[in-house]
């Protein structure tokens, strides 16, 4: 079993060596930056359905669900504008981003003392009234300073402008909410599964088409988005955790570094996440009685049902988690693109989910199943798709390659237990 | 059939048998379970290779690679598990593969109408038009038979037909055997109901342990040649250290009602099982002893009655109750039921007991190794490490790990079904070692067994089933082949 799962981070290794020798900007820190965000986002859903897969199900609902996911948070956030009396002239305007500022700022008259980011201040233009968004706000001095999102267009001093509140219910509470939905659909797949004794490949697949169906009419199949709202919340989740120094990696970016340099590279809150459920997978997987039973239960249900396990049960705690994590995965991926189009956010990301888990090394049939090597898998996904992208590969050629490069690794695999059992048998 | 032999995995199943089979004739092959009947069948029809001796058709040797070729040559078998497709219709299993075609259109009037003449044959009056599903399990041996006889062979193996039939089916069928051997049709007829040989056959074959034990022929049949073939050998002397009577009732069933295969309700069941005592549960295949101990065990669901354990009731809820209080089950299909044979050693010892173990909810490997490192000293489990895949293990060793996971945290009551099936001579006396180590420690152990040479030796007390009833039970000096054959076969 190590034998083989060594294969995916061979070939993990072998995408990022060959595309960054064609491509050096492929190591660059911004590019490592998005894959790591992007592994981070995809490798949780893949960590999800590789549980299931574990006891031998399927779950074909989990870009579905991440759709459903995002257009509830952002319906239970229900970000809305309210005006308020308040009216005041700016008095002062800067008009390009100069220290300490990093975009367009203006300075009212009157300082508004409740003001937050996220709320707009509008003002009469040809067209009605129009508003700006609030990024920042700023003190220098004693002199408060408003910093926007949008360009000051034609403000000058002596316009008036009036603010708009921005309310909305406490993200926390909505992320809260929404994921004890998910975690409800997840119980209810695992029920249906268990003890309504139904298929899961079907169960999921109308999960699929259910969840789908359901956020397209939560929204009258529009876009919805956040609308500018709750900045910090945002950058909560998708700004770096951390930074972490790597070598080489600043000289291959760039030929005036030297090889000693390190280039830091910064880790998302994304990454951050699907290294805790990593390490959480793999306690759970190896070090705990739990993660027997559920490898057992895969292998064999008659049997480890027979030795005393509560199959059903952990069966049913798969699809939980599996549906857990796709929701949070739903809700960053909201924060990360501001927005959800009903129709297609999310679409065949339960087959990239399925189809690292499998890389990683997860039999269909159940039984087998390693964390870390589901990670790898998805982060060649993830690597796959950059190396189009920085290669220049037209983007139409997307699916094909990351199809076949899926179809060569499984059948090496294959070719590779059969040697092995070819030689257990001679062993005997 | 000439110096057959076949060698399974640690067992040598046939030993240069000698089989003859005239036209015309109906030959019936007798001998207990394991005996090699089925085995050689299998050979016959071309499902198993033998790995030696050769098989001669009038004269001529042939080799049969499948079952096709087998068929092609005129050789049809009746198999004991049936092998229909429940969602196809009556006719179309009786034709599946040999569909009536032109042109890859199936001619259904003609399938029907072909059907309902062997259907006739075999005394069996339903629509050939109704999913095969929908039959009883009598019916769909009789659709096998009907089956067979479309294929219009000269030779018929039969493996236990009327193992389901009820009386009227089974003189329907013996009427048919009549009409087969005067239309020059050769039957071989597999059973272990003696008096249907008695009744049937022209000439008996016995075998025992893989060997042929003696023909027989015409006036030569009679029930006591025949049963005394199939025992042959002297019973061996018991190997029983001596015993105190059972003194604590660990194991009380008391009506309990078992639900046979195919949904067969059997007759309330009472026993009970001493502490420091083997009960073996015998009889023949069919009998509910498989279905008797997974209902104690939990794994199958009772209809009514109830179980005790040390003078506990036990809720019925799941197996893990039943385990809590004390139940330990061995099961017959160590692949398919008692084993993960594709997990490691430890994988498998520690299964059983790993949510009791002190570290619960956590794994503590050093406790997994120590635990594992006890039993497999302790039953002397060749192994070359606790990872080794029980996959690659002998079956005797797969066995013996199959008993380690119930032996980590000691049980009360041990339930055992064919303990030793697949096991070679020497991991059988092994096992027999442990059991009765078990039974010296007070632990009660409740086994079926088809191995009358195992129950003589290992049994306390024997309780015969036949027809998911206790039919007789025996002890001591009574407790003899002829006895236990005799209670079985249902007498």
């Amino acid at each position: 079993m190590r034998f083989q799962n060594i294969g995916i981070f061979l070939l993990l290794f072998a995408i990022v060596v060959v595309t960054t020798w064609i491509e050096p900007s492929f190591a660059s820190p911004a590019n490592l930056r998005s894959i790591v965000r992007d592994t981070g986002l995809y490798g949780l859903i893949s960590l999800g359905v590789a549980l299931v897969i574990i006891t031998g199900g399927i779950d074909l609902s989990i870009g579905s669900l991440i759709a459903l996911t995002g257009v509830l948070l952002i319906q239970i956030v229900n970000v809305h504008v309210v005006d308020t009396d308040f009216e005041s002239e700016i008095v002062e305007t800067r008009a390009t981003a100069q220290a300490p500022f990093r975009g367009p700022a203006l300075r009212l008259a009157e300082p508004l003392p409740d003001i937050k980011p996220g709320d707009r201040l509008s003002f009469a233009s040809t067209s009605g009234r129009s508003s700006m968004i609030v990024d920042r706000i700023v003190k220098v001095g004693n002199q408060q300073f408003v910093e926007l999102r949008d360009r000051l267009q034609l403000l000058r001093p002596g316009v008036p402008l009036r603010w708009q509140k921005t309310q909305s219910l406490n993200p926390f509470l909505a992320t809260a909410i929404v994921l004890a939905i998910t975690a409800t659909i997840g119980l209810i797949h695992g029920l249906l599964v268990t003890w309504g004794n139904l298929q899961p490949f079907v169960v999921t697949l109308c999960g699929l088409l259910i969840y789908r169906g359901l956020a397209r009419v939560l929204t009258g199949d529009n876009q919805v988005g956040l609308l500018g709202a709750l900045p910090e919340f945002k950058s909560l989740f998708t700004s770096a955790a951390f930074s972490i120094p790597l070598p080489l990696v600043a000289r291959i970016g760039s030929t005036d570094a030297h090889w000693w340099d390190l280039a830091w590279i910064e880790i998302p809150v994304s990454g951050l996440i699907l290294g805790l459920v990593a390490i959480a997978g793999w306690i759970l997987l190896n070090r705990l009685v739990w993660g027997r039973h559920l490898l057992a239960t895969g292998e064999n249900e008659v049997a480890a049902r027979y030795s005393g396990v509560r199959t059903k049960r952990l069966v049913v705690l798969a699809y939980v988690i599996c549906s857990l994590l796709a929701g949070l995965t739903g809700v960053l991926f909201t924060l990360e693109l501001n927005s959800v189009q009903p129709g297609s956010t999310g679409s065949f990301y339960e087959l990239y989910a399925i189809a690292a888990a499998v890389l990683g090394g997860c039999s269909l049939r159940g039984g087998r199943g390693a964390v870390f090597s589901v990670i790898a898998g998805a982060a060649v996904m993830r690597c796959l798709y950059k190396s189009i992208v920085v290669l220049g590969i037209s983007q139409e050629w997307e699916m094909v390659i990351i199809g076949g490069a899926l179809l060569l690794a499984v059948s090496f695999d294959e070719l590779v237990r059969r040697w092995t059992a070819k030689k257990r048998r001679h062993l005997i | 059939m000439r110096k057959v032999g076949k060698r399974f995995p640690g067992v040598r199943a046939l030993h240069n048998i000698d089989l003859d089979l005239f036209s015309g004739e109906v030959l019936a092959l007798v001998g207990e379970n394991g005996a090699g009947k089925s085995t050689l069948m299998r050979i016959l029809s071309g499902s198993e290779r033998p790995d030696e001796g050769k098989l001669l058709l009038d004269s001529a040797e042939v080799e049969l690679f499948t079952p096709g070729e087998a068929l092609g040559r005129g050789i049809a078998m009746i198999h004991q598990e049936l092998n229909g497709v429940d969602n196809l219709s009556v006719a179309e299993n009786l034709f599946l593969g040999r569909e009536p075609a032109w042109a890859g259109w199936i001619r259904r009037r003609s399938l029907v109408s072909q059907s309902q003449i062997y259907l006739a044959r075999v005394g069996l009056d339903v629509n050939p038009a109704v999913p095969l599903g929908s039959l009883s399990i009598a019916q769909k041996q009789l659709v096998e038979i009907a089956k067979a006889l479309s294929t219009r062979a000269n030779v018929l193996i039969m493996d236990e037909p009327t193992s389901s039939l009820s009386q009227t089916e089974t003189n329907r069928l013996m009427t048919l055997i009549d009409e087969l051997r005067s239309d020059e049709v050769s039957v071989i007829y597999i059973t272990h109901r003696l008096a249907e040989v008695m009744r049937i056959a022209d000439r008996v074959e016995v075998l025992r342990d893989g060997r042929n034990a003696g023909t027989l022929v015409a006036a030569a049949i009679t029930h006591d040649a025949m049963v005394c073939r199939m025992v042959g050998r002297d019973p061996q002397p018991l190997a029983k250290p001596p015993r105190g009577p059972g003194q604590r009732v660990r194991l009380h069933v008391r009506g309990l009602r078992v639900e046979g295969v195919g949904g067969i309700l059997f007759p309330p069941l009472n026993l009970q099982a001493h502490s420091g005592e083997i009960v073996v549960l015998a009889g023949l295949i069919g009998a509910g002893r498989s279905e008797t101990l997974e209902t104690i065990f939990g794994v199958r669901r009772s209809v009514g009655g109830e179980v005790q354990v040390d003078a506990k009731v036990l809720c019925q809820h799941h197996v893990r109750d039943a385990i809590n209080a004390g139940l330990a089950m061995v099961t017959e299909d160590r692949k398919a039921t008692g084993l993960l044979v594709d997990s490691s050693v430890r994988v498998n010892a520690t299964l059983a007991t790993l949510d009791r173990a002190p570290a619960n909810p956590w794994i503590r490997p050093s406790w997994e190794r120590d635990q594992t490192a006890t039993q497999v000293t302790s039953l002397g489990i060749k192994t070359a490490t606790q990872q080794t895949v029980v996959a690659t293990l002998s079956g005797g060793n797969q066995q013996k790990i199959a008993i380690a996971k119930w032996l980590i945290e000691r049980p009360k009551v041990l339930l055992l079904d064919e303990p030793t099936r697949g096991v070679d001579i020497a991991a059988r006396h092994e096992i027999y070692s442990i059991l009765l180590r078990l039974v010296a420690d007070g632990v009660a152990i409740l086994m079926a067994s088809s191995d009358m040479e195992e129950v003589i030796t290992i049994a306390d007390r024997v309780l015969v089933m036949h027809d998911g009833r206790i039919q007789g039970e025996l002890l001591g000096d009574h407790i003899t082949e002829q006895n236990i054959l005799r209670l079985a076969v249902g007498e």
